[in-house]
């Protein structure tokens, strides 16, 4: 499943698992966990999580109960970069969501005056014809 | 009467996950919120629950699995997330999105614990 991030850089294999490493920044994730959330075969991540091992990119961490986990290597200033871009795309996201509350909102004020208008409007008309 | 109920349940959730900043169960449900803004399961587009919580909890310890699901609740109860029974196939299962008239309080709590972190 491809997110706001791979949108914008594009929907490949590669940059799905770096989207999924960015989402759990700070916290060491599995293969099997994610190869599981985005739907691959588990041979095919190892083989893209070993290529970004080589890229320095992610670094190998703890074991838990016999799985290794892998995290985001933050000394890399590509990933820094990855890192605020990524906020910015979630950053952006929430915005475009409050700005709809507030243009519905706007919209709804507006129709109440227009429905006090035509109130007004329709009570000089009455007036008129008596 | 609304800003008052926007900055106590902000406080509510900000201060359950400063108390376990160092905990891994903060990180997972700000992951958690971070997954479902990245996938806009916001509004009317919503995911099974399960298959969310199910990696999110993977690596976590008793203790940790806890403190994540106390933090969970607190945001279904503050109406952040919106969890429904929705009608499958053969059966029914929890689904869950975000609240949009709350996401103002997700921008919020990330801001916050991010800063911290």
């Amino acid at each position: 499943m491809s997110g706001a991030f791979c949108e914008q850089y594009g929907n490949s294999m590669r940059n799905r698992i770096l989207e999924n490493f960015l989402e759990n920044s700070g916290i060491d994730i599995g293969v099997p966990q994610l190869a599981d959330e985005l739907k691959i075969s588990r041979p095919k991540a190892y083989e893209e999580v070993k290529k970004l091992i080589d890229e320095g990119f992610v670094l190998s961490g703890r074991k838990f109960r016999g799985t290794q986990l892998y995290d985001l290597n933050a000394k890399n200033p590509k990933v820094t970069l990855l890192k605020k871009n990524f906020r910015q795309c979630l950053n952006t996201i929430l915005n475009s969501y409050t700005n709809k509350e507030d243009k519905i909102k706007q919209m709804l004020k507006e129709q109440e005056l227009m429905i006090k208008e035509l109130q007004i409007n329709h009570k000089k008309i009455v007036q008129m014809i008596k | 009467m609304k800003i008052a109920n926007f900055i106590y349940s902000l406080l509510i959730i900000i201060n359950l996950l400063l108390n376990n900043i160092n905990s891994k169960a903060t990180a997972k449900i700000i992951d958690l919120l971070q997954r479902m803004i990245i996938q806009k399961y916001i509004g009317g587009k919503h995911t099974p629950e399960k298959n969310i919580l199910k990696n999110k909890i993977a690596y976590l310890t008793r203790k940790e699995r806890k403190e994540f699901e106390l933090i969970y609740t607190q945001l279904i109860n503050e109406e952040i997330i919106i969890r429904k029974k929705k009608m499958t196939k053969k059966s029914t299962d929890w689904h869950i999105s975000l609240n949009p008239k709350k996401t103002k309080i997700v921008k919020e709590i990330i801001d916050n614990v991010w800063s911290i972190l």
